[in-house]
């Protein structure tokens, strides 16, 4: 498979009275086309500081990002503009990029419709509810039809029974256009339900402490995923890497 | 009440004057063709103030927002202007200005630039983190951040300071005109004070009152359009 992204060796260390303190050490690893790829950590470990070092907004003090892709980030807020109605929110990276033709804005209100939203586009963010304005932020990241996606723990604002419906919706289109994905998250069942590969990361300084292929990713959605026997044979696999380490 | 007292003579009418001899003296300063000459005169410098204070304000702010260097430099610099009663400045400014209504202006942007300034400045350095990362992660340069983002994320804490700045310039011009001037309503107070006409003096303070009332209505329709 081709390979979108290659992390190799990355550290991030901050220099304080005690000596050079590091954040992230030697973090190496890669990423093919078309993969969603999780990585999970305790909270603090350094899981946004690594994701902004590979969308370059954070520099790295060793190591190198080698990504061949354009890359769209959705945060952990919806950061929508709530001055904007949904569809103006949606646009704004295009329109950022001065990509604002016919084309990409007819893709736009398709993506908007088939995250049932086509009755809101001139409605505005405060219309909306927590999962609808999550549904525009993503739709928001895709319009720009990025090769690489960056999901920093997009959807922890969200109440439960909202993340397992949403979740389902946003790997489905993932899948249906073969979009590369990293997802920051804490939750562990989310990322084995949701991911084709793990990345597991020690508490500070983060180092990678294991690497979790999921067999069963591409076989059905998130939730159906969730109620497979071998599923907690991974999520446990994983919490007990996170348990010994906190503890 | 005021009315009912002044005319009892339980106070005297000569200093606290009463509404009908207020209302009185502006009948008569408009029956000489002088009142709106004195609004006019008032209300020019105030409109020329304002923008002016405003454009200064906003322009510094946006320059301290994006040079956070240039800030740390002027922060002292700013403390130490902001805590300056300003009036110590006039007779330097009629000095420098000359007796005209260049001075006037003058005190009056010494007055509501420093309060523009501090209060857009405040506004734009609490632009919420994530969007200003998100415009990042799209790459926009600093146009696209201040015009898509910055400005309208604080619409409102901008029209508020326009509110604050237009009575500050109303104050900056009345301390001008104290100062130096021929017309105006500040004029009218003060030159009713040395003639002892404390009617007159009543009346300027009243059309300060309307004229400040008036000019923060228009400001507030213009906050409710935007």
């Amino acid at each position: 498979m081709t390979k979108i992204l290659d992390v190799k060796n990355i550290s991030k260390s901050y220099q304080t009275v005690l000596g050079e303190v590091f954040a992230i050490k030697d973090v190496s690893f890669s990423v093919s086309k078309g993969e969603i790829v999780g990585i999970v950590g305790s909270s603090g470990c350094g899981k946004s500081t690594l994701l902004n070092i590979i969308a370059g907004l954070d520099s790295a003090t060793g190591g190198k990002v080698l990504r061949d892709a354009s890359f769209a980030y959705m945060l952990q807020t919806d950061a929508l503009l709530p001055y904007l109605s949904v569809l103006d929110n949606a646009l704004l990276g295009l329109k950022i990029k001065k990509m604002l033709t016919d084309e990409n804005i007819l893709y736009t209100k398709k993506l908007l419709e088939s995250f049932g939203l086509g009755e809101f586009l001139d409605k505005y963010p405060a219309n909306l509810s927590g999962g609808m304005r999550q549904r525009v932020a993503l739709v928001r990241t895709l319009a720009l039809k990025p090769d690489l996606i960056l999901l920093d723990e997009p959807l922890s604002a969200l109440d439960y029974v909202t993340r397992l419906t949403i979740t389902d919706q946003i790997w489905k289109i993932l899948k249906e256009l073969n979009v590369t994905t990293i997802l920051i998250s804490h939750d562990i069942a989310e990322c084995v339900s949701f991911c084709d590969r793990i990345i597991v990361l020690s508490k500070r300084p983060a180092v990678i402490k294991r690497e979790v292929e999921i067999p069963f990713a591409n076989e059905t959605i998130p939730s159906n995923k969730r109620k497979r026997n071998d599923f907690n044979k991974y999520h446990d696999m994983i919490w007990g890497d996170l348990d010994k380490n906190i503890t | 009440m005021w009315e009912l007292l002044s005319r009892k003579e339980i106070i005297n009418s000569f200093i606290f004057s009463s509404p009908s001899k207020i209302i009185k003296c502006i009948i008569g300063l408009y029956l000489d063709n002088m009142l709106f000459y004195h609004i006019w005169v008032t209300v020019k410098e105030i409109i020329i103030s304002f923008v002016l204070g405003s454009l200064i304000g906003f322009v510094f702010a946006v320059l301290f927002y994006l040079l956070p260097t240039l800030k740390k430099i002027m922060d002292p610099f700013l403390t130490l202007f902001n805590s300056l009663p300003k009036v110590s400045l006039g007779p330097l400014l009629i000095i420098w200005f000359g007796a005209n209504m260049s001075s006037i202006i003058v005190m009056s942007l010494l007055i509501n630039t420093i309060v523009t300034l501090v209060s857009i400045y405040n506004g734009l350095i609490n632009t919420d983190k994530d969007k200003i990362k998100l415009f990042d992660s799209y790459g926009a340069s600093v146009y696209q951040k201040l015009t898509l983002l910055i400005i309208p994320s604080n619409k409102e804490i901008i029209i508020s300071c326009l509110k604050l700045n237009i009575s500050m310039s109303l104050i900056g011009v009345i301390m001008g005109e104290f100062l130096v001037s021929k017309a105006g309503i500040g004029y009218l107070i003060l030159y009713g004070t040395q003639v002892f006409n404390l009617n007159l003096v009543m009346s300027g303070i009243v059309l300060i009152m309307i004229l400040s009332f008036i000019l923060y209505e228009v400001l507030d329709i213009l906050e409710k359009k935007c």
